[in-house]
């Protein structure tokens, strides 16, 4: 590469600067970086950010040049910076702080020791740094992608490179000398030692003329006053987790923020970070013990903290084919099928967690506020991979925590009031719903968490707001969060007899606010054993899943299109309210006539809503549509036949005699006492279709097991 | 024969050669190159001294080494100056230098290395931390010693070589003499259920050995050429350029003297946090010495009468050998196991299809082809629980005795966690290595308080076993690092971990007469028998298994049959059959499933559980 003429790249920096603007509206020039000039100026900005992707516009050449040879041209840029100041300001600069009034006097004093006619930049026996009172930095062209730390090698050293990661550490903000002014003790002349490395050898005899001269063997001292500080900050990078092969180590950097771009970060933040890599400058006796090797670290020009799943997404669109892929006609299968494709079968459990992901839409008509987020709670018998589906929606979810019942306290999952240590400060902490604002918390064992810290759920499941009043401390923090809970039965497996209050022990209150209940149950049933069988016996033969129709999508993709998903923001046409009140009059019909598990109620509905607004934004659209209503009641229509589907199949293993029982038992119940007719025993139990000779025989053998007893009349039922 | 010792001796100078020759780019690729040709020579191998076996003192700086290790933390890529330029100062001459596998630049004392000469090349290397592959057992230790000390005898033929290597013996014989006495120790240390933690002396530092009180080396391997296939807990084996500069140890010195501040004025703030880890990342070379790989190899087993590479077609002979064998070896150890297990042949076989187990493949989350066993009803005598874990440690290569103590569970470090002001991962006991067997005492434990730390290690114990990976803690996330451990579990009752197979230990003779059982055994187990059965396990974990669909069939509809008498049947019970006839089929060296032995898991399960009942 022949080398440039650094000469004439400043006459072209200066060219860009004065001259580059975007058009504004009506055709109006902004001058992006004159408007900028003139606040440096003036003291008002500090910092200047060169967009390369401006650079490159004005001059394609140059912006290469900046790429390759980065801090090479961030001097030049400050030089021409430097140059060009004086023409742009416009008014006198109100002294800012003790350093401005201390270069303006030597500049004053410069000035009243030359003669006024002489043309001599009163400036120029100072060096430029510290003059200068404003940063340049460099920010990388947009399309640019982020390098991951293990791929920054030793041909990037000297360039402008882009990276993200984690901060694993920062050190505390401390002034670094990049001037350092000494005045001499003898004929009182200042000198300036500008300083670039992490060390310098302070300079002791003083190279003014006069002592020259004289020989007088002036000493030099150190003067804080007039020294240059810069604020510095070390700070330490890592890996982002995705980034990293399987089974490495995330790799780390080293990074130098200075002035303005101290303070930025914090530990644990997610950062890209625009900057110089460059090797550590080594003086004395380390150079030599450290031989051939060169530390590295990354000079920061840009830190921009990130969400980290935001710009992971955002990152990429999807590709045609992927798109191509997702508007196939049975997309939503195969989107809810790519969902924990390991665990088999439960389609609609995971159709509605897919529905979850993605969420309804929030309202707030006038001041009251309806969340869009759904909640749904999973039940079952131990070993039906419930955790198994939470943990991999905890994966897929691009923001999510994961907590089990039996680990959390209503504090840890809210908020909890804490006395910082240090400062003697009441500080909140964030619980894990807090964290997952606008995500997603899996609470696995719901069942096992303890009353009092389950209320505290019932505002976030609700309200989506988590209010602390604790400590001096009165605040709401937000919480939009969708739920989705796991809980076993309380007495191991579920028990069809039971309702479901009683099965998993979990107040009324807090069930309705689950827009979504699913038992999900392991039952023998020939055909899907052989399926499972199939499935399993190929996974161990094949080492892996078996080719069912689909490819199951990546999770990235799926990632990805949920947020895409995600951004739409359908509503319910006038024409569908009609249709949607109709279905909602009709459930409520039904569930008044066969005594329900479940609850049907006006959250019922809005469940009803969500649950469409989901499915209409899963397809992309701006609307709901009659299908996704349908959809949506048949999701619920699946969840209550999931929780009441039981009662049928223990029917049948039931036998007639231990119905019989069931029905002359509840009889007993509903009257209170311990006694029954025989009479009102027999035709009730004929209203429910079973035969006379059924009955007495169901009724001599629960005498005979003692549980109950006849008298000799055999007109009741006494039982013992 | 100068030209065999000195690529052994000094192969900084054939390095040299190859530079001038090639150039700074393809440097690594031709020494890669040229070296494995040599080693591929006749008994070139052994020539080259193992680390493990020779102390470092008895090494001669910058010659050829081996050292087979594990791979404990990945460090921070170096960059350095794969080329750089000398300038004498008397002649003004300038001259290119190579900077690969070596720490420091070698200059005359008229020369001076001119850091802004345009013909360095800035490159960068890996730097691996590598320890002796924890949990390696006693007899693989030994029979790499005696095989390599025969082997150097055998060839070495001029004089000086001769000294050197006569003094290597020495040092070899004192060390197995001591080994076999430390052996004891460590023994007696370990039954004495680790009480102690392993880091007594403050100034020696943490070498980072995952496993209590294990002895070994630890080195830093730089490796040149950016090959990145090699993962955390990879056994490797590697042959470098030793280093032992004794001037890096100032490194870290100066960098804990430098904040003093010393002859230059530091400005404050710079680096603050990298003198600890500067100290972390630059152990004295004497403790930790410097490898510069110039081939790494991984290592499928560790097992020191068979060949590397065991899938590889060229040993496909010494497989087939074995698998000829295998219904007899078979039934060797099977008896062997019933003896031990006090004439418990149901239990034997549990142990013998666990001994063969190792994950084979991952689908997704699930790990298929582990076999964590849990043995109940163990006897409660010390002396019992000592002699099985003898017996399984002298047949397997890699194995870790773990006595569940409620102090052991508080104290140890069980999940390797990231130090961020050391820049390092500090190990843990769960960092093994692929085909370890770890043993866990459960009847050691007693009623009493379990901290915190105590819940993560159970937690982490129980995800080891039920899903093969342990998490790493980065404190602001957790890494997910899959392992491939069998665990056996020996407890009273039912174990608090997750295993997939509990058996009740239903002993035919009684316990407190197992002192004459493994007296038996020992009697029994000749040299010949023991390598038999060595081979014979090392050889069934890397097997390839197939199932035909007509297997597939049976097994299906098996399933649907079973699940029709008995609701309680779930998919996991299917997966441990299936696991179960593999190991039955493949310990009778079939490496197909086979009718018979589906149908012999099936009775094994039944069997047991009923004994569960």
């Amino acid at each position: 590469m022949p080398t440039r003429d650094y000469v004439d790249d400043k006459e072209k920096i200066k060219t860009f600067l004065a001259e580059f603007y975007t058009e504004g509206e009506k055709g109006k020039k902004d001058f992006k970086y004159g408007r900028q000039l003139i606040k440096l100026a003036h003291r008002e900005q500090v910092s200047l950010t060169i967009d390369l992707d401006d650079v490159n516009d004005h001059d394609p050449e140059l912006a290469d040049a900046i790429t390759e040879n980065a801090r090479r041209y961030s001097s030049l840029f400050a030089d021409a910076v430097y140059d060009m100041l004086p023409d742009y300001k416009e008014k006198e600069v109100i002294a800012k702080d003790s350093l401005d009034v201390y270069i303006e006097h030597r500049i004053l004093m410069e000035q009243r020791n030359h003669k006024p006619g002489e043309t001599r930049d009163p400036r120029n026996k100072y060096p430029p740094e510290l003059i200068r009172r404003y940063e340049v930095y460099f920010k990388s062209p947009s399309q640019q992608k982020h390098l991951s730390i293990r791929h920054v090698k030793a041909r990037h050293i000297g360039k402008l490179v882009l990276v993200k990661g984690i901060v694993t550490r920062a050190t505390e903000v401390k002034p670094v000398m990049s001037v350092a002014t000494y005045t001499c003790d003898q004929c009182g002349a200042e000198t300036y030692q500008p300083i670039t490395g992490p060390s310098f050898m302070p300079l002791i005899m003083c190279p003014s003329q006069d002592c020259s001269v004289n020989k007088s063997g002036g000493r030099l001292y150190l003067q804080t006053r007039g020294s240059k500080f810069m604020k510095f900050q070390e700070v330490k990078i890592q890996e982002h987790s995705d980034q990293v092969p399987v089974g490495n180590i995330p790799r780390s950097m080293t990074v130098y923020a200075r002035g303005e771009l101290t303070r930025q970060v914090f530990p644990g933040d997610h950062v890209s970070i625009t900057g110089i890599f460059l090797p550590m400058v080594k003086a004395g006796f380390r150079q030599l013990s450290a031989g051939l090797l060169s530390d590295t670290y990354l000079e920061a020009h840009r830190l921009v903290k990130m969400n980290k799943t935001e710009d992971d997404e955002l990152g990429g669109e999807l590709s045609e084919e992927e798109v191509k892929l997702l508007a196939e006609d049975d997309f939503y299968d195969k989107l809810a099928c790519s969902i924990a494709p390991e665990i088999y079968g439960h389609e609609d459990v995971k159709k509605a967690l897919l529905l979850l992901l993605v969420g309804g839409v929030d309202k707030n008509p006038t001041g009251m506020k309806i969340r869009g987020t759904i909640n749904i709670c999973l039940m079952g018998d131990p070993g039906v991979a419930k955790s198994q589906l939470l943990s991999y929606i905890d994966r897929l979810a691009p923001r999510s925590q994961y907590t089990t019942g039996r680990g959390s306290s209503g504090v840890g999952l809210t908020a909890a009031v804490m006395k910082d240590p240090l400062t003697g400060e009441m500080t909140l902490e964030g619980g894990a719903l807090v964290l997952a604002d606008q995500g997603i918390c899996c609470i696995d064992e719901f069942d096992k968490m303890l009353d009092a810290d389950r209320t505290a759920i019932h505002e976030v499941m609700e309200q989506q707001t988590i209010s602390i009043a604790k400590a001096g401390i009165m605040t709401t923090l937000n919480a939009r969060v969708s739920i989705l809970a796991a809980a076993n039965p309380a007495y191991g497996r579920y028990n069809p007899k039971k309702s479901v209050e009683q099965n998993i022990q979990l107040p009324a209150a807090l069930l309705s606010r689950f827009d979504l209940l699913w038992l999900i149950q392991d039952k023998p049933d020939r055909e899907n054993d052989l399926r499972l069988a199939q499935h399993i016996t190929y996974v161990h033969q094949h080492c892996a899943e078996p080719p069912t129709q689909f490819k199951p999508l990546d999770m990235k993709v799926m990632r990805r299109y949920i947020t895409l998903c995600k951004r739409k923001n359908p509503v319910i046409p006038e024409a569908l309210t009609d249709y949607i009140v109709g279905a909602y009059v009709e459930l409520r019909k039904e569930a008044r006539n066969n005594k329900d598990m479940t609850f049907t109620s006006a959250r019922t509905l809005l469940g009803v809503l969500r649950l469409a607004t989901a499915l209409a934004k899963l397809r992309l659209a701006e609307v709901v549509e009659k299908e996704d209503v349908n959809e949506a009641m048949r999701l619920m229509e699946m969840s209550k036949d999931s929780l009441n589907y039981h009662r049928e199949t223990t029917g049948r293993i039931q036998t007639v005699t231990d119905q019989i029982f069931a029905v002359i038992r509840d009889m007993m119940s509903e009257t209170g006492g311990k006694t029954v007719k025989m009479t009102d025993a027999l035709e009730r139990c004929t209203s429910r279709g079973y035969k006379p000779d059924q009955i007495d025989e169901a009724i001599e053998e629960y005498e005979e097991l003692n549980v109950w007893q006849v008298n000799q009349a055999r007109t009741k039922i006494t039982f013992i | 024969m100068p030209g065999v010792d000195e690529w052994v001796e000094c192969p900084l100078g054939i390095v040299s050669e190859i530079f001038a020759k090639s150039g700074p780019s393809q440097c690594h690729e031709k020494v890669t190159e040229y070296f494995e040709k040599r080693l591929k020579e006749k008994n070139n191998y052994s020539l080259v001294p193992s680390l493990n076996n020779v102390p470092v003192h008895c090494l001669k700086p910058n010659s050829l080494v081996r050292f087979r290790c594990m791979i404990q933390d990945m460090f921070d890529p170096e960059f350095f100056l794969g080329a750089y330029e000398v300038i004498d100062f008397r002649s003004h001459e300038k001259k290119l230098q190579p900077g690969l596998y070596k720490d420091l630049a070698d200059c005359k004392d008229t020369e001076e290395v001119d850091l802004n000469s345009p013909g360095n090349t800035t490159m960068d290397r890996l730097t691996y931390y590598c320890v002796s592959v924890p949990g390696e057992t006693e007899w693989v230790k030994d029979s790499f010693l005696t095989y390599e000390s025969e082997t150097i005898e055998a060839t070495t033929s001029t004089t000086p070589q001769r000294q050197k290597r006569s003094l290597e013996d020495e040092t070899e014989d004192m060390d197995t003499s001591c080994s076999n006495s430390s052996e004891a120790e460590t023994k007696r240390t370990r039954t004495d259920a680790m009480q102690v933690s392993a880091h007594s002396s403050l100034n020696i530092p943490n070498l980072n050995f995952p496993l209590p009180n294990s002895q070994g080396k630890a080195c830093l391997v730089k490796l040149y050429g950016g090959s990145e296939s090699l993962k955390v807990n990879d056994v490797v084996e590697v042959i470098a350029v030793l280093s032992v500069e004794p001037s890096l140890a100032h490194v870290s010195r100066f960098a804990s003297q430098r904040n003093e501040g010393n002859d230059a004025v530091s400005i404050g703030g710079l680096s603050e946090f990298e003198s600890e880890e500067l100290e972390a990342h630059n152990p004295p070379p004497s403790l930790v010495p410097r490898l510069h790989a110039i081939l790494i190899k991984p290592l499928d087993h560790i097992n020191p009468k068979l060949p590397v590479g065991l899938k590889s077609s060229k040993n496909q002979k010494v497989i087939q050998e074995i698998q000829k064998e295998a219904a007899t070896t078979r039934g060797e150890l099977h008896t062997i196991l019933t003896q031990a297990l006090l004439g418990d042949s149901l239990s034997a076989d549990y142990l013998l299809c666990h001994l063969l187990s190792s994950v084979y493949t991952r689908c997704d989350v699930m790990a298929l082809g582990k076999l964590s066993l849990n043995l109940t009803k163990i006897p409660v005598l010390e002396g019992y629980k000592k002699s099985l874990y003898q017996l399984i440690e002298t047949l397997v290569t890699k194995s870790f005795y773990l006595p569940m103590t409620l102090q052991n569970l508080n104290t140890f470090t069980f999940v390797p966690k990231k130090d961020y002001s050391q820049n390092r991962l500090i190990s843990g006991i769960l960092q093994l290595s692929d085909h370890t067997h770890l043993v866990i005492d459960e009847t050691s434990l007693s009623t009493g308080q379990l901290e915190a730390k105590g819940v993560q290690n159970i937690t982490a114990l129980g995800n080891l076993i039920k899903w093969q990976r342990v998490d790493y803690d980065f404190s602001y996330h957790k890494m997910e690092f899959s392992s491939n451990v069998a665990s056996l579990v020996l407890s009273e009752g039912r174990s608090i971990l997750p295993t997939d197979i509990q058996v009740p230990l239903k002993p035919l003779v009684r316990p407190e007469d197992f002192d004459e059982q493994f007296g038996l055994i020992k009697t029994y187990l000749s040299e010949g028998l023991l390598e038999k059965l060595r081979n014979y396990i090392t050889v069934c974990k890397v097997l390839e298994f197939v199932m035909n669909e007509d297997i597939q069939k049976i097994i299906q509809d098996d399933f649907v049959h079973m699940r029709r008498e008995n609701q309680n049947m779930t998919a996991d019970d299917l997966h441990s059959l299936l696991v179960l006839a593999r190991y039955l089929s493949l310990s009778v060296g079939f490496s197909t499933m086979n009718k018979e032995s589906w149908e012999k898991a099936k009775e094994l399960e039944k069997e047991r559980k009923r004994r569960l009942q």
